[in-house]
């Protein structure tokens, strides 16, 4: 159920907290979080990297 | 009325920023005391009980913060009365109600590690996440940083936030938060990650 936000600025936060997309080697890090770097990863997309919790 | 006898460590929080799209998430500068974030980063780097994690996709250090006794100092992070209140922050700012049931994780990056994009997505479970950024200072060349996505393509990036110690993100986990973290290069990368649901489902 959604209730009424009450705190929804479109202010910008901390410019400090963003990296400039166009910055600092953007293809490395793509490739650092890229699901084929895996091949034996499933769906990734998909999977709660907490699941394990929910299993012991 | 009654009287508030433990001090609210989560009083600092307040987002800065709300974003509808590609996923609903905020950005707050701070979520914690001074006081909180100092004892707890102290602890994390001593006295945690980490259990190293491996997954298919990622792997990292930590444990719930429900298996363990913590200092008197850092009690009220799990204080009932004190998730309460940060309950009703996320469902202010996020627009959704939520259950009472909240989960506290605490999560370690040592360099070299990282976390391939994924949704948080789990059919039955949370729908809602807030991660806390803790360390000792991380710069740029360092990595670790939280990065956002517009669809399940690691070219297709929205956003890429930095880890600076005391900022907050928090989501609504659905088909569309995919997010990410990159490899951490230097230092440690702690972080506070709190799993909430929605409100008739936990």
């Amino acid at each position: 159920m959604r209730i009424d936000p009450v705190v929804k600025s479109m202010e910008s936060a901390a410019s400090e907290l963003d990296l400039p997309i166009q910055s600092v080697a953007l293809q490395r890090l793509i490739a650092e979080v890229r699901r084929s770097d895996d091949p034996h990863v499933f769906d990734a997309t998909a999977y709660n990297r907490t699941y394990h919790r929910h299993n012991r | 009325m009654a009287m508030l006898t433990t001090h609210d460590p989560y009083a600092p929080l307040n987002p800065a920023e709300c974003v509808e799209q590609p996923f609903r998430y905020f950005l707050a500068e701070r979520c914690l005391a001074p006081e909180s974030a100092a004892a707890l980063l102290e602890w994390l780097e001593i006295d945690a009980p980490w259990t190293l994690v491996e997954t298919d996709f990622y792997e990292q250090f930590e444990f719930d913060l429900r298996d363990v006794v913590l200092p008197p100092a850092l009690a009220p992070l799990v204080d009932p009365a004190m998730l309460d209140r940060l309950r009703h922050k996320m469902e202010a700012t996020l627009g959704d109600s939520l259950s009472e049931h909240v989960e506290v994780v605490a999560h370690r990056l040592d360099p070299g590690q990282r976390i391939g994009i994924h949704n948080d997505m789990r059919e039955g479970g949370e729908t809602h996440r807030l991660t806390v950024q803790l360390n000792r200072g991380l710069a740029d060349e360092d990595g670790g940083f939280f990065m956002l996505f517009n669809s399940d393509n690691a070219e297709d990036i929205h956003r890429i936030l930095r880890p600076v110690s005391g900022s907050a993100i928090g989501f609504a986990i659905g088909p569309d938060s995919h997010h990410a973290v990159s490899r951490l290069h230097n230092g440690v990368r702690y972080t506070l990650v709190y799993s909430f649901h929605a409100a008739g489902r936990a």
